[in-house]
């Protein structure tokens, strides 16, 4: 039977654990909650389009820029942040107009959207980089405010990022599931082809879908600028994320992508408690080989033969 | 003239990266995004080969053709059954693994080459050398640039056995349609890992004659970026054939010398180079999807 004063260390220790620990959970659940806006912004567009659309990655970066410019314009920040998701729709928009619709008409395949969605990143990006520079930059200034909790301390940037995103997350689904738009939307992400058949402008529809991934994505990409700040090759890694995410929940559902962008923000905070930092794309990418090979449709996909033509 | 063979070498290079590839896209129908991964593959086997294990130069060209054959296992099996957007998640998988493991398996206290410290991580490899062919040293830029374009015809030589081989004429038929193919009683699982253990072998030549002659590597050759420039490559130049992504190689190896004697000022070019190969892969998917050269129509 130990003494009581170690008793009494061995508890304390333990309290500082679980504060340790729950202090790397909000950590992670703030990553999770802005890779889940961004791998939301990736499905719209990819389950009724099938577009792989990796542009996502310049609007992404173009959003936090053009915040950061016209708030230094010295326009008030809402005003800079409507401006910048504006912007942010009508880039995605035009995206469409000029390269996916044609191709769509053509009938391209998956590869052909691919290509083009990666050279209108490469567009995008370069511009970012000639006008603003290569450099990293910030949206905040000075250190910014924390909120102490018993023994949490949440930076007023990560509360912003994590209660932003949910409730974006949260207007979406329930405008998906209770408007008529919501409904139409639904079906084409089911059967593009029947859609069709039924009669339903589904150009409009695809449009609409990129419309929303430019508003989901440029938000994400200001979120994540007041939080950890920004430079112009951010964009590819966290879409990539975001469609590791994608994968990891399912993306053959909507709310899949909130799960696993939620889940795979946890692991990897664990990752930089438990290892290293530099250890995190390996990890994440080891996770999605694991589901690629074992449960390639995520984790609320089901049990479902993946299409030959896919 | 050492300016000229500069670039002969560079296109050497990049033409067996791209001959490679085209074996996997135009042929297989499969878009690999870790074909960089491969050329950082070769180019390490190369100079630990020649830097820590005591090989001579052709036998770690040897070793580095092995390597990346062998390592293409590493795509090639996990992705038995994958196509479409599947594959091209799996293989930046493995991509951003074989970033990671060069970036990360380094060890300060260990000598270069042992088991705990195989790369040297972020610190790269320098004072790789020079090759030596039969008992003379390729220390001229004119020689090494006759080294670069020789090892460059035989790949070609191999590859258009290959493409003219019934081999290479199931595997057009398998790109065009599987199930045909699988009816006729081929095994295309097996081709499909047959052809990326050839392609990742050729660009781990190209790796290894890289390394010799930059004399330094480090993980940056295992970038996204690196495998997005060789898609480019490919695209731009056309599939399904030989000279298209020769045409292609040079084409991009080119654009940046242009706009070099166009006075652009070197701060911004960077930025308009890379803006280029993104509008030239948009309008080309968009105008002319079987590249400039090429047989294979990405539609």
């Amino acid at each position: 039977m130990p003494a009581p004063a170690s008793v009494g260390m061995e508890r304390l220790c333990r309290n500082e654990d679980r504060g340790a620990i729950v202090q790397i959970l909000f950590n992670g659940l703030c990553n999770g909650a802005l890779i889940a806006l961004l791998a939301m912004a990736f499905v719209v567009v990819y389950l009724p389009t099938k577009v792989f659309y990796i542009a996502l990655a310049g609007i992404y970066v173009l959003a936090a820029y053009l915040t950061k410019q016209l708030m230094a314009w010295g326009l008030p920040w809402p005003v800079a942040v409507v401006g910048a998701l504006a912007a942010g729709i009508g880039v995605s928009l035009l995206c469409d107009l000029l390269n996916h619709r044609p191709l769509e008409r053509k009938r391209s395949s998956m590869g052909a959207h691919m290509i083009s969605s990666l050279g209108s990143y490469m567009i995008l990006v370069q511009v970012v980089a000639l006008v603003w520079g290569n450099d990293p930059q910030v949206l905040k200034t000075g250190i910014g405010g924390v909120l102490r909790a018993g023994g949490l301390v949440m930076a007023h940037s990560q509360i912003a990022a994590l209660l932003v995103s949910l409730l974006l997350v949260a207007v979406f689904f329930s405008w998906l599931k209770c408007s008529d738009l919501g409904l139409r939307f639904r079906g084409l992400a089911d059967n593009p082809v029947e859609m069709e058949l039924l009669g339903y402008d589904t150009d409009n529809l695809r449009t609409l879908a990129f419309g929303i991934s430019g508003f989901l994505g440029s938000a994400a990409g200001i979120l994540n600028a007041y939080d950890l700040g920004f430079d112009p090759n951010i964009g590819m890694s966290a879409v990539m994320l975001a469609i590791v995410a994608t994968i990891i929940g399912g993306r053959g559902t909507f709310i899949g992508p909130v799960i696993g962008g939620l889940l795979l923000g946890i692991v990897r905070s664990q990752v930089v408690w438990h290892a290293s930092a530099r250890w995190q794309d390996a990890i994440t990418f080891f996770i999605l080989a694991v589901f690629l090979l074992c449960r390639p449709n995520g984790i609320v996909g089901g049990e479902r033969r993946l299409e030959a033509n896919e | 003239m050492n300016y000229v063979f500069h670039l002969l070498i560079y296109f050497g290079v990049y033409a067996i990266l791209a001959m490679g590839l085209n074996l996997v896209v135009g042929y297989c129908g499969l878009l690999t995004l870790a074909h960089a991964g491969y050329f950082a593959v070769g180019a390490y086997a190369y100079a630990l080969g020649t830097l820590a294990w005591g090989m001579d130069s052709i036998s770690a060209l040897l070793l580095a053709f092995a390597a990346g054959g062998v390592l293409s296992l590493l795509t090639s099996l996990p992705t038995w059954r994958l196509k479409g957007d599947y594959f091209v998640m799996a293989s930046m998988a493995v991509q951003v693994l074989i970033y990671s493991a060069a970036y990360n398996w380094v060890n300060s206290e260990a000598p270069l080459g042992s088991l705990s410290n195989l790369t040297n991580g972020p610190f790269g490899i320098a004072g790789v050398s020079r090759p030596v062919i039969f008992g003379c040293k390729l220390t001229s830029l004119g020689a090494m640039a006759a080294y670069s374009l020789i090892v460059a015809a035989i790949c070609m030589g191999v590859c258009h056995l290959l493409q003219t081989a019934p081999w290479g004429r199931t595997l057009k038929c398998m790109r065009d349609d599987e199930l045909a193919t699988k009816n006729l009683g081929k095994n295309v699982q097996l081709l499909k890992v047959q052809s990326l253990s050839v392609a990742c072998a050729l660009a781990a030549v190209a790796g290894a004659i890289y390394a010799s002659y930059t004399s330094y590597i480090d993980p940056s050759l295992a970038s996204m970026d690196q495998s997005i420039l060789l898609l480019s490559m490919i695209f731009v130049g056309g599939m399904g054939n030989l000279k298209g992504p020769l045409a292609g190689a040079a084409i991009l190896l080119l654009i940046p010398e242009v706009l070099r004697f166009m006075n652009i000022p070197d701060a911004v070019a960077a930025e308009i180079r890379v803006m280029l190969y993104g509008l030239m892969l948009v309008l080309i998917v968009r105008f002319k999807p079987e590249g400039v050269a090429g047989d294979y129509k990405v539609n």
